[in-house]
């Protein structure tokens, strides 16, 4: 383990001309020379003649005063959010290889920043996945332990970060797709408010639950991240008529105005170290003064198939798009209906497939009531209960039940799978931030510690991050 | 039982316009049956409990886009030219003409 | 056997400007195929729906121009089906099921029949607002087409699907609500009857002792009426013959004027419904509902119709009038601008629009129509008597159809103001005629007029007045003999 500069020292470093954007960006593109044939965390990378050349335009800029908010920082993006320059793949065969006529949204806020996007970060194939080995383009291993995995969806926007591939990475969490990466990499991920950050060109796997979300070594990087991309976009009707929260200048927070709590029954489910070292985190915090309690939260344990049985619905719905005639991926016979049953029988992996026709049963006549609509009352009464919870403190639970599983280890019982994602998709379901941190180390391993807020409640959250990272010392750890 | 599953599993696959190669289907008929199984569980949790379904978390009204500039794109570019023919149309196979 | 008819009538908003759920244009025919797409109408990864406002107000003000109690919002649900033309291989649609809200779910319309001029009713059962899919063509037949080839430019145009309950007795009933339906939408501005496709209906039709049958792709009004009769003789062979009327869906075939059964649909319907979680509901606001009673409130054939009988006009030119929007629109603005009623309706009920056909312009286009106040004027000197309406009608119309930016003086024939040395000259000419009259054949005096009028060659001269004359000196001649 050793530390490495972040979003925020690099800015300071650029500002202060101790540090010039080629020198970093070439040491950048070292680091992914070295670790990529062992992680595999991109799926494509930029040309590194263009990388330095952005990082030279940047030093310029930092020169001439004329630096943005983000210039000369290197952001890995998710490869299932769009972008014009380089394949958009969601890492399914399907795709292989679509480029966008478009930029996402937020993939433009962060060039009109000053950032450079120097590659596409491996995912699980359409973001359906909890470890990164669902990838058509094979799995991204963990840097703290390669036989491993870095968790998932975004599996390489974590592994990119934990070996310095990338100064900050956008990913998506659908159901805890940025918050178990950033567990299992010790890295910082951040799923904001439901329609705080815009979904245009974000490749949709469940849209009602989803968000682009930022990942870095540090809170402080995160909030940076999240001010660059999050506010209204006129082309996400979801997208919230807020203005953009001010995040970057927060201070930690103290202690004693911090109010913890813990959802009754929540943290047993885990595995004995990441139970222990939950538990030692929020002790350190009640220490400190913080106040930490307990609280009762009904429909919480069964927000794991609700979630499910509404991201599959609207999987199966999104994914109805690739027919073999507008995407890469064909069919081989002359006839329409076999042809596109081919096309989508080739393009999808076997994990896909399922989703698809999981959500067809759900919402399919005989069924819709029985799952589809009773997972909508289900998030009704998850949501109010988080709402009503989140106004007094903020919820905490540790990332994920488990430690970062071996590779094949979890994938092949389903359940065992979703169970991995117990604790996060409750903020999904609810539309409220969640912030994944690290929160100790177990045998060379991390564990995280997840902490809910309210609607819109991410200045909170920064702020608790910033002071938890004060107590752990984890903050821009790279493996290695 | 599991042949139930299957017969399942071929009306979804039929419906979904999804073909099922090699062992999949088999293992398919397993893996839906587990899920299906285990999704339920929603629906009896819910035994009186009174909750309205939430489809979008906010519940708020969408905005009205007043109008503004065409943003077209080449569908030739997009879905490569060999796909589009000598008017622009996109050229979909529909039937296997011998 | 009486018929019961339903009907489930697609109209696109092709005034609307923008395509429902991106900027793309309304009115796609003027593009070559796929120029008049972008992201969301292709359906691309990523891309999103954000419904237009005026799609929206459109629909609003359709829904109350056929007397909906309108929802308290608007939401859109997916119904998914696999079809080359539709992009995302789900339609964005409206459901009233699983937390649907369809733009209305109960109204009626009342449509005048210019058959026996009475106004029936026809209760409305829902109206959906949805996105329009896009067009497939194939070489030679759908059947042995190598490929389907998609033009996407249709792709996301907004479409009302308007369905009625079978309150319809007949093919011609049929005809005349749906002329009556596409009028009101037009008085709306939000659609243009005359594109090509714009609207298609799909009927079902039931006779007492028989099954419902549905009848899909009928592109025009004509149509409708063909199609139903054809399926109702149909219909009513089988019964009479002693067999039954299944329950099925036919296609009509416009080319062979006759409807033919569809091809059996192996699998049941299943369109796997819920709302769009891209699109959260559209609230129908106060200030949204209040524009769209408004715009139903100011401008309607039915209050254009009945005010122009109001001003004394016959029906048959008031509803000449009222059918064409262009001309109720330049009718009401004559008669308001000081225009006599009963001539300016003559104008542009029967004869200026009876011009503008015969010259092959188009009388839908307002531009093809004079300023209203010259019209105006030019019935108030037909009413003052400076000049006939048939002067009117034979030498200014033709010229104004023509040109209606003409000036009315150049237009104007020049008026005979000395007639009577007119008369005395065609008195000194046509002797025999004189004689002929003097004599008791009281048919030479229309021959008399009619020389005087030739003699006046193109100028303006009122007939009555030549009489008059005539036949006071004639008399006179008489008496003085
Ligand atoms: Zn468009």
């Amino acid at each position: 383990m050793h530390r490495t500069p972040g979003i925020a020292d690099l800015l300071y470093a650029y500002a202060n001309g101790d540090m010039d954007p080629v020198e970093h960006a070439a040491r950048v593109l070292e680091e992914i020379r070295r670790w990529e044939p062992k992680v595999n965390a991109f799926i494509s990378l930029e040309d590194p003649e263009l990388v330095l050349e952005a990082a030279e335009d940047a030093g310029k800029r930092w020169k001439r005063g004329e630096a943005r908010p983000l210039e000369g920082i290197l952001v890995g993006v998710k490869d299932n959010i769009s972008t014009s320059f380089l394949p958009t793949t969601a890492a399914s065969r399907m795709l292989d290889p679509y480029v966008p006529p478009y930029n996402a949204t937020v993939v433009d806020r962060l060039l009109e920043r000053g950032a450079i996007i120097h590659g596409k970060l491996n995912l699980d194939e359409f973001a359906m996945g909890s470890t990164g080995e669902f990838s058509a383009f094979g799995p991204t291993r963990n840097p703290w332990s390669l036989d491993r995995v870095p968790g998932g969806s975004s599996s390489g926007s974590g592994a990119c970060l934990a070996y310095a591939g990338c100064d900050g990475a956008l990913g998506s969490d659908t159901g805890g797709s940025v918050r178990l990466p950033a567990a299992y990499t010790a890295t910082v991920g951040l799923k904001p408010t439901y329609g705080l950050v815009s979904r245009r060109g974000l490749i949709p796997y469940g849209n009602s639950l989803e968000q682009i979300s930022p990942m870095a070594r540090s809170v402080r990087d995160v909030a940076l991240l999240l001010e660059a991309i999050a506010g209204w976009d006129p082309g996400d009707a979801t997208s919230l008529r807020t203005e953009a929260p001010s995040l970057s200048g927060l201070k930690p927070a103290e202690p004693g105005e911090v109010r913890v709590c813990v959802p009754r029954g929540l943290p047993e489910l885990a595995e004995e170290p990441v139970r222990k070292a939950f538990y030692s985190l929020l002790e350190r915090l009640e220490s400190e003064g913080a106040s930490v309690g307990e609280v009762e939260m009904r429909g919480v344990e069964r927000a794991l198939p609700a979630y499910y049985t509404i991201a599959l619905a609207e999987a199966a719905s999104n994914l109805a798009r690739y027919d073999g005639t507008l995407y890469p991926m064909r069919g081989e016979s002359g006839e329409y209906w076999r042809y596109i049953a081919q096309a989508r029988g080739r393009g999808f992996g076997f994990e896909v497939k399922k989703r698809i026709l999981m959500g067809v049963y759900v919402l399919s006549e005989g069924y819709r009531d029985e799952y589809y609509v009773a997972a909508t009352r289900l998030r009704r009464l998850v949501r109010d209960e988080v709402l009503r919870a989140t106004r007094g403190c903020i919820l905490a639970t540790p990332a994920s039940p488990v430690m970062p599983p071996r590779l094949g280890e979890r994938i092949g019982d389903p359940l065992k799978l979703y169970a991995m994602d117990a604790y996060t998709v409750i903020a999904n379901l609810a539309g409220v931030p969640a912030l994944v941190q690290p929160a100790g180390f177990h045998e060379g391993l991390p564990i995280g510690v997840q902490f809910m807020a309210g609607r819109l409640g991410e200045p909170q959250l920064i702020r608790l991050g910033l002071l938890v990272e004060e107590l752990t010392g984890l903050a821009e750890v790279v493996a290695g | 039982m599991n042949e139930d599953w299957c017969s399942t599993v071929d009306k979804l696959s039929a419906l979904a316009r999804l073909e099922l190669g090699g062992d999949e289907r088999e293992r398919m008929c397993r893996e839906v049956k587990v899920i299906a199984e285990y999704l339920r569980g929603v629906g009896e949790a819910l035994k009186g409990v009174e909750a309205e379904p939430l489809y979008h978390v906010w519940e708020e009204e969408s905005w009205l886009r007043p109008g503004g500039e065409r943003e077209p794109v080449d569908l030739a570019w997009v879905v490569g030219s060999d796909r589009v023919d000598e008017e622009g149309r996109l050229k979909v196979p529909w039937r296997e003409v011998k | 056997m009486k018929a019961r008819i339903g009907l489930e009538i697609h109209v696109q908003l092709s005034e609307a400007g923008t395509k429902l759920f991106c900027n793309c244009d309304s009115e796609y025919r003027r593009y070559r195929p796929n120029e008049n797409v972008c992201p969301v109408c292709l359906g691309l990864p990523g891309a999103l729906p954000v419904p237009g406002k005026r799609p929206v107000e459109l629909a609003l003000a359709a829904a109350l121009a056929l007397n909906c109690e309108p929802p308290r919002a608007l939401v859109f649900t997916r119904k998914h089906y696999f079809y080359p033309d539709l992009p995302k291989n789900y339609q964005i649609t409206q459901f009233e099921k699983v937390g649907g809200s369809p733009v209305c779910t109960g109204g009626y319309l009342d449509y005048l029949s210019p058959d026996d001029w009475e106004w029936r009713r026809v209760r409305i059962r829902r109206i959906n607002l949805e996105e329009d899919p896009g067009r497939t063509s194939y070489e030679g037949s759908i059947l042995s087409s190598r490929y389907a080839y998609v033009d996407y430019n249709r792709s996301g145009v907004p479409l009302l699907e308007i369905v009625t309950e079978p309150d319809l007795k007949s093919p011609r009933d049929a005809r005349v609500m749906v002329e009556y339906l596409l009028l009101t939408l037009e008085y709306l501005g939000a659609t243009n009857p005359r594109l090509e496709g714009v609207f298609r209906v799909d009927a079902n039709v039931s006779l007492e002792g028989g099954e419902r049958v549905e009848i899909k792709n009928i592109g025009s009004t004509l149509d409708v009426e063909r199609a139903l009769r054809y399926e109702i003789n149909r219909q009513r062979l089988v019964l009479e013959r002693g067999g039954k009327v299944e329950r099925e869906t036919r296609h009509w075939d416009a080319e062979r004027g006759v409807t033919k059964p569809l091809r059996y649909k192996e699998e049941e319907e299943e369109y796997l419904y819920f709302p769009d979680p891209d699109l959260p509901p559209v609230l129908i606001t106060r200030d949204l509902l209040e524009a769209a009673r408004e715009k139903v409130a100011e401008w309607s054939p039915r209050r254009v119709y009945e005010e122009i009988l109001g001003l004394g006009v016959k029906r048959e030119v008031a509803w000449s009038i009222t059918s064409v929007p262009a001309a109720a629109r330049t009718y009401l603005a004559g008669v308001k601008s000081g225009g006599d009623p009963g001539i300016l309706a003559r104008i542009v009920g029967v004869d200026l629009k009876g011009e503008l056909r015969e010259q092959g312009r188009d009388p839908y286009n307002p531009g093809n129509w004079p300023e209203p106040g010259k019209l105006a004027e030019l019935s108030r000197l037909v009413a003052k008597g400076e000049y006939t309406y048939d002067a009117v009608k034979g030498l200014v119309l033709p010229k104004l159809a023509a040109n209606p930016e003409a000036p009315l003086e150049e237009l104007l024939p020049e008026k005979v103001e000395d007639l009577e040395p007119l008369v005395e000259e065609v008195l000194k000419e046509e002797e025999k005629a004189v004689k002929d009259y003097l004599g008791g054949k009281k048919k030479a005096l229309n021959y008399l007029v009619g020389a005087v009028m030739r003699k006046a060659r193109k100028r303006a001269l009122d007939p009555r007045r030549a009489r008059e004359l005539l036949l006071k000196r004639l008399e006179a001649m008489k008496t003085g003999a």
